[in-house]
């Protein structure tokens, strides 16, 4: 297979056979060729960022801009570019503050109108008299049960979850805080729940990294038969 | 020829008393070549007969003006500079006219000068004696006429003319000058009056003050009389002539000493022989004075006083011992001239006078201790007192002088506490009040060049330019007092102990320490512990590199009742899309990182493919930087049997800049962010497939490959609201999530709401398993689907046996504990 290849593309399937082989090699712990195949990637990633920035952003922009349309950015441009000194990063503030001032406003808003809205008024449908009359009058009593007893568990997850990062408590003196009792009781709820979910994380998380695994090593095969 | 007085302050002799010497030194008779340096001005000049028609400039050159005190000084210049020049010319103390009194005195007693002779004025003295001489000497002299029959008749006509052609000489004194300008200055005395001084020497005789003097504001209660100058005073100005027109021309004839006479009548030796004649009494002119005054001390200074009472009787008590307080007459000058009050006299005040007078002055020369005694000179009232005033400053000194050592030896002592011992010991010795405590005194900079050093510094400095260049003891010139930055040195030097020297000293070791690194301590694994990750990790590798060495696909994929219904949802999405939008181009944003490569091309490459065969335009977007490279190699690496070609089958509109903002741009104005253009030179949006595509709903679904759940929540938030047409809110154009199996627990809400935010969810390799046997097109979910499970069964495996094997341990651990082993 690689014998069919261009030499450009055989000379990469090389370099990418050893440095899997190096990353493969931390199984034995950490170790200096480890260390050379990552500071390669970091390396290697933010030049190839730079590329694609200046090729699919800035060029194609200014290529379909008038001369007058390109004061604005490129005031934008030359601000941001004093922040490489830092005797003159200070003119590079109100950019930076332009950029994260409308960072923020976006994602606030984003987060305000596409998740925390839409998401409360899903949590709250469960336990909507509408569907609950609609699954009574089609006699699906499971489906009734089940809209509640889901709704439910959506509740109390969400609110045990919430009040186990309830950190506040009472001083009393000479002895150590201690939350309320209540309030200690639905917080071990919500840490029962906090954990389900960073399992259930850490378990999507093991079988990306299988899935990796197996493509690297299908790869490593397909590399090492590529010669035979 | 110059004059050398004394340079020291402490040495130098007050005018009165030089006046007490001079009549000394004039009974004496005796003159030397060494007397010159210390003799009184007038008695110089009187010694110096060549000098009299033309002194020279050297012979005139001491200006005593500055040693006068300021009360005297002020007096003077109140009556501004009408006063005549010549007086200026001498020593202006004479002025201290209740003085004047015991000095005559004491010459009546030493046999000098008698009262009436004695003038008011050292410098009209002087200028007789200089006038006298140069009458006998340089009687031919036309300048000198006047001065000749001065010698002659023993007074001056008192309008004699003063001829101005013989003063127009260039080398004509000051003082001179100031004499011909006499006439002219007796209309300026019209002006300002008579100088108080000058109305004493008038005479207490209303009507013998000439017209000019009308307006004076004599005070009526002056000394007149007796201390009037009776004399001719032949060197006197014509502002004296008509005083003089009231004296009697007898009476300075009677006055004149034994030693005038002897001027007048010729008798005056020459220069040479007069210096010669008085070599012991150069030595010490003070001895000369004790020989003049062949009585004691005390005896002269109360015959002094004695003749004070009668001269004054206005004058209150003994004027020694009541010298400090200002006589009546003196206060009546002070108010007619309206100017200071005198200050009052003590024996401080005096011996202060004796120190500031030679720091005016311009002569260099000192002369010795032992030729100046004061203790010879002053009378023994003024010389208790000064030997008191002594006593008490050197012991202030001593005191200082001790109190420094106390705090050089004893550095740790509060500066409060030595402050309270200082202020101890200043009450013992019953310290001056305006003494410095010892405490304020060690606040005080120790170092540096602070104000006080500044002020110090200037003190001694000499201006070297401007009009005040020469003088020293001018206030600071504006570079020592203006300071436009820091000082070049610091303010003051803290004083530091030595338990804040430690804490110092510990505080730069954190410092250190803080900034040295430290060497990564290497982490020690125990070798069972190694050996055990080496056997899990060659199990989990066996276990996937079997079914991949042996390219095993046997494992049955799930099936599909069983499958997600957000996996399902996906798969009606595409029929539906494929029905009623066949070739609807799809968004498809590859927004993943390198390593997830693998997982996300295993669950969407069938999702992708399924796009592809039913003709769907793909548009490749990415928010990271290395999304559309990802995305090549996703077609490339997946779709290769397919061979789409770049441009032609499907778009890559490559990176959104600005990520959650260029999303947000992106579902506002999608043609804006992908300002494209095709080579010809056209818009990549007026070709199809995305001719009719002005927003991004108007896609047929939009599909996001991520690893990250923020990724994936950033589009459902910017992106997902926009694709709801407001015609049609119930079909919104579908928004497809392809995620990694990290992400999948935290997207499903999107799905899981309603209504849906999300329409389909495949997530990891499972969800690209279900989908390819949904399809029933093998793909990279089938070649790796194997190794998969086998991996997990091995991982199963692994965590049972571990599981069992702390299980039985803790079993047996506690076991042991019950038997009590």
């Amino acid at each position: 297979m690689i014998a069919s290849m261009d030499p450009i593309a055989q000379l990469g399937m090389i370099v990418a056979f050893f440095c899997t082989i190096m990353v493969l090699l931390y199984a034995f712990g950490d170790n200096a060729l480890f260390r050379l195949v990552i500071h390669a990637f970091i390396g290697v990633a933010a030049g190839y960022a730079g590329a694609v920035a200046l090729r699919d952003v800035l060029i194609p922009r200014f290529m379909a801009m008038d001369l007058i349309d390109m004061v604005v950015p490129l005031l934008w441009i030359g601000m941001l570019l004093t922040k490489l000194s830092p005797r003159t990063a200070v003119l590079g503030n109100p950019a930076s503050a332009m950029l994260v001032g409308t960072g923020a406003a976006i994602a606030i808003a984003g987060a305000i109108q596409g998740t925390l809205l839409p998401q409360i008024s899903g949590a709250g449908n469960f336990f909507s008299p509408e569907k609950m009359q609609v699954a009574i009058g089609s006699s699906q009593m499971g489906t009734v049960f089940g809209l509640f007893l889901q709704g439910v568990i959506i509740l109390v997850g969400t609110t045990a979850t919430l009040i186990s990062f309830h950190f506040s408590a009472r001083a009393v003196p000479n002895e150590i805080p201690k939350r309320n009792r209540i309030i200690e009781a639905i917080a071990s709820i919500g840490r029962v729940f906090v954990a389900i979910t960073f399992g259930v994380v850490f378990a999507g998380i093991y079988s990306a990294a299988l899935t990796a695994l197996i493509e690297r090593l299908d790869f490593l095969l397909d590399f090492i038969f590529s010669f035979f | 020829m110059s004059f050398d007085l004394p340079s020291d302050p402490e040495e130098e002799i007050p005018d009165w008393l030089q006046n007490l010497q001079g009549g000394s030194d004039a009974d004496a008779g005796g003159f030397s070549e060494e007397s010159e340096e210390e003799a009184p001005d007038w008695l110089s000049d009187a010694g110096q007969p060549e000098d009299m028609g033309a002194p020279s400039g050297d012979s005139l050159e001491p200006d005593d003006d500055e040693k006068l005190p300021d009360w005297l000084s002020n007096i003077r210049d109140s009556e501004g500079g009408q006063e005549p020049a010549a007086p200026s010319e001498t020593d202006d103390d004479n002025n201290v006219d209740w003085l004047e009194g015991v000095r005559e005195q004491h010459r009546q007693d030493t046999g000098s000068l008698e009262l009436e002779q004695q003038p008011e004025e050292s410098d009209d003295f002087m200028g007789r004696i200089q006038e006298l001489q140069a009458a006998d000497q340089t009687a031919e002299d036309d300048t000198d006429d006047w001065l000749s029959g001065l010698a002659t008749d023993g007074a001056v006509q008192p309008d004699s003319p003063i001829p101005a052609a013989s003063f127009d000489d260039a080398d004509t004194p000051d003082w001179l000058s100031g004499v011909a300008g006499e006439e002219p200055a007796a209309a300026s005395f019209d002006e300002t009056g008579t100088p108080d001084w000058l109305s004493g020497v008038a005479g207490g005789d209303a009507q013998s003050v000439p017209d000019a003097f009308a307006d004076s504001d004599t005070p009526d209660d002056a000394p007149v009389g007796d201390q009037a100058p009776a004399d001719d005073a032949g060197g006197a100005a014509d502002w004296l002539t008509g005083l003089q027109a009231d004296v009697p021309e007898e009476e300075p004839a009677a006055d004149v000493p034994d030693w005038l006479d002897r001027i007048k009548t010729g008798q005056l030796p020459p220069l040479d022989d007069l210096e010669e004649e008085t070599p012991a009494a150069d030595d010490d002119w003070s001895a000369s004075l004790q020989q003049a005054a062949p009585g004691d001390a005390e005896s002269a200074a109360e015959s002094a006083a004695e003749t004070v009472d009668d001269a004054f009787p206005d004058l209150p008590g003994d004027p020694g011992a009541e010298i400090g307080q200002v006589p009546s007459w003196l206060a009546d000058m002070e108010s007619d001239s309206g100017q200071k009050a005198p200050p009052v006299m003590t024996t401080g005040s005096l011996l202060d006078d004796i120190e500031e007078l030679p720091s005016a002055t311009v002569f260099t020369n000192e002369i010795d201790e032992d030729d100046f005694d004061l203790d010879l000179d002053l009378p023994d009232w003024l010389s208790d007192a000064a030997a008191e005033e002594e006593k008490e400053r050197q012991r202030q000194q001593q005191l200082r002088a001790e109190q420094q050592e106390a705090e050089l030896d004893e550095p740790e002592i509060p500066a409060t506490l030595a402050g309270e011992a200082a202020a101890s010991v200043a009450d013992e010795v019953d310290l001056a009040p305006a003494e410095l405590p010892s405490w304020l005194q060690a606040m005080r900079p120790t170092d540096g060049s602070g104000d006080t050093g500044q002020l110090g510094k200037a003190s001694g400095q000499e201006e070297t330019i401007g009009p005040l260049a020469g003088l020293r003891n001018v206030l600071p010139a504006e570079p020592d007092i203006v300071h436009f930055g820091k000082p070049p040195t610091p303010v003051a030097a803290l004083m530091i102990s030595d338990a804040q020297r430690g804490h110092i000293q510990i505080l730069e070791e954190l410092i250190e320490m803080e900034a040295a690194a430290r060497p990564v301590a290497r982490r020690l694994v125990a070798l069972p512990q190694q050996v055990m990750r080496w056997v899990i990790a060659a199990l989990l590798y066996l276990a996937v590199l079997a079914p991949l060495f042996f390219e095993s696909q046997d494992v049955a994929f799930p099936l599909l009742s069983s499958a997600p219904p957000e996996m399902q949802a996906v798969q009606e999405l595409v029929n539906t899309l494929h029905q009623q939008q066949p070739g609807a181009p799809v968004l498809l944003a590859f927004d993943y990182q390198p390593a997830f490569a693998a997982e996300m091309q295993a669950a969407g490459a069938s999702l992708i493919d399924h796009l592809i065969l039913n003709k769907h335009p793909l548009v490749l977007v990415s928010t990271k930087p290395t999304g559309p490279g990802l995305a090549d190699y996703f077609l490339r690496s997946t779709q290769n049997q397919h061979a789409y070609v770049v441009d032609q089958e499907y778009i890559n509109f490559g990176y959104i800049s600005g990520g959650t903002a260029g999303l947000a741009n992106l579902a506002t104005d999608l043609r804006g962010s992908f300002p494209l253009q095709n080579p010809d030179g056209g818009s990549v949006w007026d070709q199809p497939p995305l001719s009719g595509v002005f927003s991004a709903r108007d896609f047929g679904m939009l599909i996001v490959l991520t690893d990250n759940p923020d990724t994936a929540r950033s589009w459902v938030e910017q992106v997902q609201p926009s694709l709801v047409d407001p015609a049609n809110p119930a079909l919104p154009t579908p928004l497809v999530l392809v995620v990694s199996a990290q992400a999948e627990a935290l997207v499903y809400p999107y799905y899981d709401n309603s209504p849906r935010q999300v329409a389909g969810v495949l997530a990891g390799l499972a969800g690209g398993a279900n989908y390819e046997n949904w399809t029933s097109n093998a793909n990279v979910a089938r070649q790796y689907w194997d190794g998969y499970s086998a991996g997990l069964t091995a991982t199963f495996l692994i965590l049972s046996v571990a599981g069992l094997y702390n299980l039985v341990r803790g079993l047996l651990a506690r076991r042991n504990q019950r038997s009590g082993k």
